[in-house]
This record gives C-alpha cells, structure tokens and sequence, in this order.
C-alpha cells in the first residue's frame, strides 16, 4: 500500500511536468506575424470586417538591419484589415496578404465598433473564448462614433506600438483619473454569463478630427454600459469615477469642489484611498440600493483662503467634498438605473442575500433595479494637507 | 548498449583477479654473500643503466668490504657524503667495528656509526632493487645476507606553491606537489592526530608507484576503508602516472558522465573530507589527492564557504546551483522559448528578440549548436595551446564568437549573450565543467523536438540516472535523495560552525559529536560557583566585622 502510494505521487508529480509545459508547434520567431491589436467591425452588408496590428520588429528601434543612426521614416507597425462572415474566416481571409503566419497570443487591445456592441458581443467573443493560443487577459474597447480602422491606423508619438499606448493610457485613466475602466476578456466573459452583474466596458473616440490623426487627439475616457452582451448606453468620465468609487475599484483621483468660505474658488481633493461598500435591502419585497463610501485624501490644492486648522473650516469643506462625490454616485446611479443595466452587480447581492426572492425576481430584475431607490452614504476624512497647513498669503 | 559494456568491464576485472591470484606473491631472494656474486646479480639487473651506481668501501681494520649501490640524481649528494660516505671511512669510528658476527657489525653500524633519521634492514634482493628505484640507497654488506637501506632521497621537485586549479580568496594558499612524502606530510600538518593512519601501497607492475590511503581511523566508516582497501588491492596496471589512472580503476560506474571520486589539489580541502569521514588517496607523481565517496553535492561545494561568514557563503552556494541550472538549462530554453512558446514571452522581449533574429538565416537550434561548438573549440585550444600564442587565442575568440558573427548575421545577438552566460555559468562548477556540455547538448536537441516538454523529460531522465548513482556505496544525490534532514545542514545553506553538531549521516555514524554550541555550559557553571563563592566570602567578611 505504502509503496503504491509512492509510485501514485511519483505519477502525479511527473504528469503535472508534462502539463506546465504547455501546448507547443515548433515555429521560428522569425517567421511569425505577432498580433498586438484586433478591430472588429461590421460591415453594411452584415459580415464581419478584421483589422489587425502587426508590429515589424526590424523598425522597432534597436534592430541591426538600420545600422545607422538615422530614424526610419517607415511606419513600425503595419494594418491589414480583411472581411468574412465569422472572425475566424476573416482571420483565414488576412492570411492571403501576408507573407507570414499570424500568432494571436499576444495582442493588449480588441476594439469593437458601435454596431457590433449594439447586436451583441458574443457574436465575436466567442472566437476568443474558443481560441486556445488567445490572449484572455488582452483589454476591450468600445471605439465610438468612428469606424475602427481609423483608430487602429493613429500614431503614437510616445510608444511604438499605439495600441500599447491606449492600454497604458485606460490603465492609467482607471488608476489616476478614474475616467476609465480596465475590462479584460476573461473578466468581461464572466460578467456577460452572470446574470446578477453586467459589463462595463471603456471606450475611445476621436475628440478632434484631422488628417493625420496621433493617439493624443483621441478621447479614451468613459464607458459604455451593457445589458448581457448588448450595448445599453454610455457613461460620461465621472459617472464611470462613480461605479469604480461603489466598485472599490478607484484608487486614487482628485476632486475639485467649491471653496466653501470663498465664492468662486476651488479646493482640489487628492484621494489616495476608497474604500466602496455595495449593499441591497429588501423593503416590502422592494429592493433598496445602498452604497457606502469612506473616502480619505489629501488637499492637494487650494484656491483662496482656507484655515485647516480650523475644525469648523475642516467640517465644511468636508461636507462640500462629501456633497460632490454623493451627486456623482447618484448621476451614475440613476444613469444606469435609465439604462436598465445593472453594472454594479445590486443583483449578484441580491442572488448571495435573499436566495429565494431572488428566482422570483431574476426574471424582472432590469425592470425592478431601475425603479429601486437608492441611499448613498459618504463618509470623508482629510487626512492631510500637504506640505503646508496654510498657504501664504499677501499681506 | 551499457548493460553489455558494463558486462565485458567486470569480465576484465574477473580475469584480472584470476590472474592476480595466478601471479601470487614472488618468492624471496636472498641477497647473496659474497660481493663478487652480487656485483654479477646487480650488473644484471641494471645492464645498461648508466644512471646506477655502485660505490665500493673498505671499512675498519678488519677490510670490511661495503657495497653502497644508488641511482644518481635520487639521492642526495650531500646527504650521501656527509651522513654515509664520511663515518663509515672515519677510522676512528670505524676502528670499534665489531670482527667477529656479521649480524653484530649490522647492528652497530645502525646504531653507532650512520647518523641517518631512516635506516632499516633488508633481506630480499629483489626489494632491495626497488629500494635503489626508490631513491634509496642500499648499503650490501660482505659476508651477510643482509643488507641495510638508507634512505637520503633527495631529487629535483617542485616547491610547495600555490596551486593553478582551487585558488581561493581566503584560505591556505599551499597545494600539494607531484612528491608523495611532501604530499602525507602536508595533510598530517593539518590533522596532528595519531587517528591519521597512512598507508602506504604500491601500484603498477611496471611504474611501482606508490599510493598513500589517508583516513582517520574511528571516524571514516570501517567498511569503506576495507571497501577501499579491497578495491586497490584488486587493481591489476602496469602504469600509474596520475590519479586518474586509478580513479578508473575503482569508481562504481565506468560509464557515466557525473564525476564519482573527488580530486583536489589542495591539503585543507582534502584533510577537511578525511575529518569529514571520507578516505583519500594520493598517488605519487601527480599534485591530485583523490576522496571517495563523492557525493553531487560536492561540486556545489568550494573550500572558502567553510573560512568566510556563513551567511554569504550560503548565498554563494545558491548561485553556484542557479549557475548549473543556467549553464545546463539556458542555450536549451533559449531555443525552446523561441520555437515552441512564443506566448510565454514579454511582448516587447519577444520583438526585440524577433528584430535582432531578423536577417539571421539558422534557427535558433543551428545558431546555438554552432556557438557551443566554437565555444568548445576555443576552450580546449585554450587550455592546450602554447602559452606565449595565448593572445592570439583570445583576439581571435572574442572577434569570431563576439563581432564578425554577428556582423555577418550568421548569429543574432542574444545568442551570443547566452552563449556568454552559459559558458561563465560553467566556470563557477570547475568539477562539472567537463560533463556539462554534453548535457546541454542533449538539451539543445530535446529543445528542438518537444520543446520544454521535452527539457522536462531530459531533466527527469538525468535526476533518474543521478539517483541511481552510488559512490563507493553511498547514493550520489544525498542527503537530497536520500533525504537525510540532519545533514542540511551543509547544503544548500551552510550552517555555522557551531551549529553543525553532526558529521554527514551517509558518509560516516561513528563519533558524531563535532562541536560544541556557542554557550558553553562548562563555563556558565563555572560562573555560577564564582558567584556563590564571592557571596560567601561577603557573608565571611561582615560576620568578622561582627565579631
């Protein structure tokens, strides 16, 4: 028995060696077309059109074929777009113009137009779910108003690779600003098949048109709220900061308020941490929404006079930041609410909370989360003050 | 295909027992009496030896006739003048020689007149002859069968130096020399331990080298020192010339690629494995000492993480094992990396590798061949090549591997920078650094097919082979594999000093107490009867002012 045991281990231990190593096809690097970037688009006709971003390493700087110090004026990332009536026979279709395979495991961005939101995201997500070489952890954007092989031709005047540059900037925008919001294939797979929470997903325009569009003229900030797979409708940047506040998703941004003592001059507030408390309650069979938040920072910034030492100055500037974060959540809120999409997931709360309400409910959850009151509590502490306590002044 | 080599091996060493036994010891000569026979019996036996003397003296006021006989350049002049030559020709000394006995004139030679440290008696000719090829000096003495070596060996050697292979940092700098007596010497300087047995042995029908097995004896396992024993005894050559020739003879296993007995050319690296339970052998004529058994985690081993703080040393043996991973693994995932799994690679890596590869008509799998053998190559010309063309070896190495192959675009860059690490990575394991090609080879090529599947296999293939390894019985992988918890304590991580209370459970079980830990009990103990007696003498005091 004892013996047995060992050889059991011994086999486990050297399967799982096999396993780690994972799949294989022996292909030189060298003859690999490597995909950073995926639009997909529909075209009038109905079928699906591929546009794909393909980096040329030997124009990506340090290669020895330039030799020379002179830039190239040859663009490093080439775009070849091709149409079918699924993404995987568009993907066959790309292959007639390029010289080289393409390898799907390492694209950062998969935009999708308007359209496509609009009749449902399965439609294409399912090539990804299905492709075992495809990059699950690559972000989706939402590409609004334009269609998306003029995103994907913008330049970057910062990085190489510009849908590297859009990843980094949603990255930072959720981060920093809390404008946007990092939504990645798995996890948008999993929200779009949970039927208690629905998806958000960011979004890109173009703000201003020109002919030689750069990645700096376009606007990646705000989402677009879905119902399953469909896109339902947008959020504006500080509707989206109001879900990351509920989501506890926002690590730090900065609110500018009303100087409470002196008319027309702001008081900037650097948040550094959130914390976000989503909660549902069932008033006679009703469901209330609750969300509450505990917001500490830092005055990172005032215009006009403001004594922090001072408590009762402290408690209304306080009362003024708790004001204005309070009015962002609710405009979220009641925007969702109009949209009948329920991003924050009241729903999921509602399925772990009140299990057998919930089945009665699930069917008509998008018409009772939109008529459900809400309560939002906020609670702030300025920690803070910088470097100073009290600006100067002139005398 | 082993199985079969292995089967002819121990035919040869059943054939080589047979006919040991066949050869049983020579029988006894006698050296004959008269001077006129044996000078015949001699001249024979160096017919044509212009480098062997026979000096003939006449001794005391009886004409004893004495036959001094030597090989010039062994001994030594000087000593053979003053200690041998001057008191048997001083009259005055000589004039005391007994007439009558034989045997009483042999005895007071030796006692009274031959101020040598090393004088014994010898009655076999034929080891009389191999005393004379010893460096010895044989004095024959007329009338008797017995005659007396004197031993005032003195040849050119080499000086006690600091040796090319094992330098180190801290630590004695001395390394043994190619004479074996110089060599027993400077381990028994480290172990003054009448335990240090030395037996000395002689190998080799034709060379007669001799072999000194050192051990200390109620440490070293009593069945290894006879398994050692048993094992020299059987070896059956007619030529030692170095260590390596009997390192053949006696390993556990002819056919493996892992080195199974140790060598070193320093005195405290080899004194340290005998405190340690291990037996050595060293060979006359070559400045290696051997040490068995050997155990894989030896070569992870360096002299100077026993002379420096325990901390340090203990992250210097991890890099030496990250290097052998390096050494072994790297040009092999280099190429798996780049054929196979694209996708576990960063995306800006990955184009930065994709653009340096651009142009560049091998595969990752013929670059890295090619550069491992041009790698090979420059070694061993390296190492062979006269000294003073040593310079054009390395323009030219460091122009072919590093410049022009890249600038022909024969060779990307990153192969060379891992073909860099890789082979600096085997420099920090000198004792593997002769098997590690090979098994980067293997690797490159399992690289190839399968991938890192087939790395995996390859390194469950080689841990397989290396766990059924023995070294003079002991499994080569302990106190891995085997696991032996308490002798961890040396591994990975060096303990301090004071905290290894044990000598290695797989090498030896006797006598285990090593040191003592930090807190002496003894003088805390010490302390405390001090205290007490300093309370007494406070009570003593105020009871006498009382009085």
């Amino acid at each position: 028995m004892h013996k047995n045991k060992k050889t059991c281990f011994l086999a486990l231990v050297v399967g799982i060696l096999f396993m780690i190593t994972g799949c294989w096809d022996n292909r030189d690097v060298t003859k690999l077309n490597f995909i950073t970037a995926l639009g997909l688009d529909k075209t009038p006709e109905g079928s699906i059109e591929l546009t794909v971003e393909l980096p040329r390493p030997s124009l990506m700087g340090k290669g020895q074929v330039g030799g020379g110090g002179q830039e190239s004026k040859e663009k490093p990332i080439t775009i070849v777009s091709a149409q079918g009536e699924t993404v995987l026979a568009a993907a066959r279709n790309l292959l007639e113009k390029l010289e080289k395979p393409v390898i799907l495991s390492k694209h950062e961005l998969l935009l999708v137009s308007e359209e496509l939101a609009k009749s449902g995201l399965m439609e294409v997500l399912d090539f990804f779910e299905r492709k075992p070489e495809s990059n699950m952890t690559s972000q989706v954007l939402i590409v609004k108003g334009s269609p998306i092989k003029k995103i994907m031709e913008t330049e970057s005047e910062q990085e190489k690779i510009p849908s590297i540059h859009i990843a980094n900037c949603i990255t930072t925008n959720q981060n920093r600003l809390g404008s946007s919001k990092e939504s990645r294939i798995i996890d948008l797979l999993r929200e779009i098949s949970n039927s208690g929470q629905d998806p958000l997903i960011p979004t890109i325009e173009i703000s201003q048109e020109k002919e030689e569009l750069k990645v700096k003229d376009m606007l990646i900030s705000g989402t677009a709220a879905f119902r399953g797979d469909r896109l339902a409708g947008y959020l504006t940047a500080t509707q989206t900061r109001g879900w990351l506040l509920a989501e506890n998703k926002a690590k730090g941004s900065v609110f500018t308020v009303a100087n409470p003592l002196v008319k027309d001059q702001k008081v900037s507030f650097e948040t550094y941490r959130t914390i976000g408390k989503k909660e549902v309650e069932l008033i006679d069979g009703q469901p209330r929404l609750i969300v509450q938040l505990k917001v500490s920072g830092s005055i990172g910034e005032s215009q006009g006079g403001l004594d922090l030492t001072q408590p009762d100055q402290l408690a209304l500037l306080q009362a003024e930041i708790e004001k204005t974060i309070k009015e962002e959540v609710e405009s979220t809120i009641s925007t969702v609410q109009e949209y009948q999409t329920d991003i924050f997931g009241f729903g999921e709360i509602m399925r772990r909370k009140y299990r057998s309400e919930w089945q009665k409910m699930k069917d008509d959850w998008p018409e009772l989360f939109s008529k459900a009151s809400y309560q939002i509590e906020v609670e702030t502490r300025i920690n803070r003050s910088g470097y100073i306590r009290q600006g100067t002044k002139s005398e | 295909m082993f199985s079969r080599l292995k089967k002819k091996f121990k035919y040869w060493q059943l054939m080589s027992k047979a006919n040991q036994e066949k050869n049983s010891p020579p029988r006894k000569e006698k050296i004959p009496e008269s001077t006129s026979e044996l000078k015949e019996k001699l001249r024979q036996v160096f017919a044509e030896c212009d480098d062997f003397r026979l000096r003939e003296i006449i001794v005391g006021e009886k004409k004893f006739k004495l036959n001094i006989a030597f090989v010039d350049n062994l001994i030594s002049r000087q000593a053979f003048n003053d200690n041998l030559l001057k008191p048997l020709m001083d009259p005055h000394l000589t004039a005391l020689l007994p007439a009558d006995n034989q045997d009483k004139i042999i005895a007071y030679l030796k006692e009274n007149i031959l101020n040598l440290a090393e004088i014994k008696e010898q009655t076999d000719f034929k080891e009389s002859v191999q005393n004379i090829l010893n460096g010895e000096s044989v004095i024959y003495i007329e009338g008797s069968s017995t005659a007396l070596v004197a031993s005032i060996k003195g040849w050119e050697a080499r000086t006690v130096q600091e040796p090319q292979t094992e330098t180190v940092v801290r630590g004695p700098r001395e390394g043994f020399v190619e004479d074996l007596g110089v060599n027993c010497a400077l381990i028994r300087r480290k172990i003054r331990n009448p335990n240090l047995k030395m037996e000395l042995r002689k190998i080799g029908q034709k060379t007669g080298t001799n072999i000194c097995l050192c051990y200390l004896k109620g440490i070293a396992d009593e069945e290894l020192i006879n398994e050692v024993k048993k094992r020299i005894s059987q070896i059956n050559i007619d030529a030692v010339l170095e260590s390596g020739y009997l390192e053949e003879m006696i390993e556990d296993n002819p056919f493996t690629f892992f080195p199974l007995i140790g060598n070193s050319e320093k005195p405290d690296i080899v004194a340290g494995k005998i405190l340690e339970g291990r037996v050595a052998i060293v060979c006359d004529g070559t400045p290696f000492a051997l040490t068995v058994p050997y155990l894989f985690l030896e070569t992870l081993q360096a002299s100077e993480d026993y002379y420096t703080r325990s901390i340090t040393s203990s992250i210097l043996r991890i890099l030496r094992l990250v290097s052998l991973f390096i050494s072994l693994l790297l040009p092999g995932l280099y190429v798996a990396f780049l054929n196979f799994h694209q996708a576990a690679l960063p995306l800006n890596f990955l184009l930065t590798i994709a653009a340096s590869r651009e142009g560049v008509p091998f595969s990752p799998f013929t670059e890295a061949l090619f550069m491992g053998l041009t790698f090979e190559i420059l070694q061993e010309a390296g190492i062979r090549m006269p000294r003073p063309i040593g310079q054009a070896i390395s323009i030219v190495g460091a122009l072919v591997i590093g410049e022009a192959s890249v600038r022909a675009g024969l060779v990307s860059d990153p192969m060379v920078i891992v073909t860099a690490i890789t082979a600096i990575s085997t420099f920090i394991l000198p004792p593997l650094q002769r098997m590690l090609p090979y098994f980067r080879l293997i690797f490159i090529i399992l690289a190839n097919i399968l991938g890192l599947l087939g790395m995996v296999l390859g390194l469950i293939a080689i841990i397989t082979h290396m766990c059924a390894l023995r070294s003079f019985g002991v499994p080569y992988l302990t106190p891995f594999a085997p696991s032996s918890p308490l002798d961890m304590k040396d591994t990975l991580f060096r303990f301090p000093h004071w905290l290894m209370f044990t000598r290695p459970r797989a090498l030896t079980w006797q006598e285990t107490g090593r040191a003592k830990y930090r807190i002496d009990l003894a003088s805390s103990i010490k302390n405390k009867t001090n205290l007490e007696n300093r309370k007494k003498m406070k009570n003593d005091l105020a009871k006498n002012r009382e009085g």
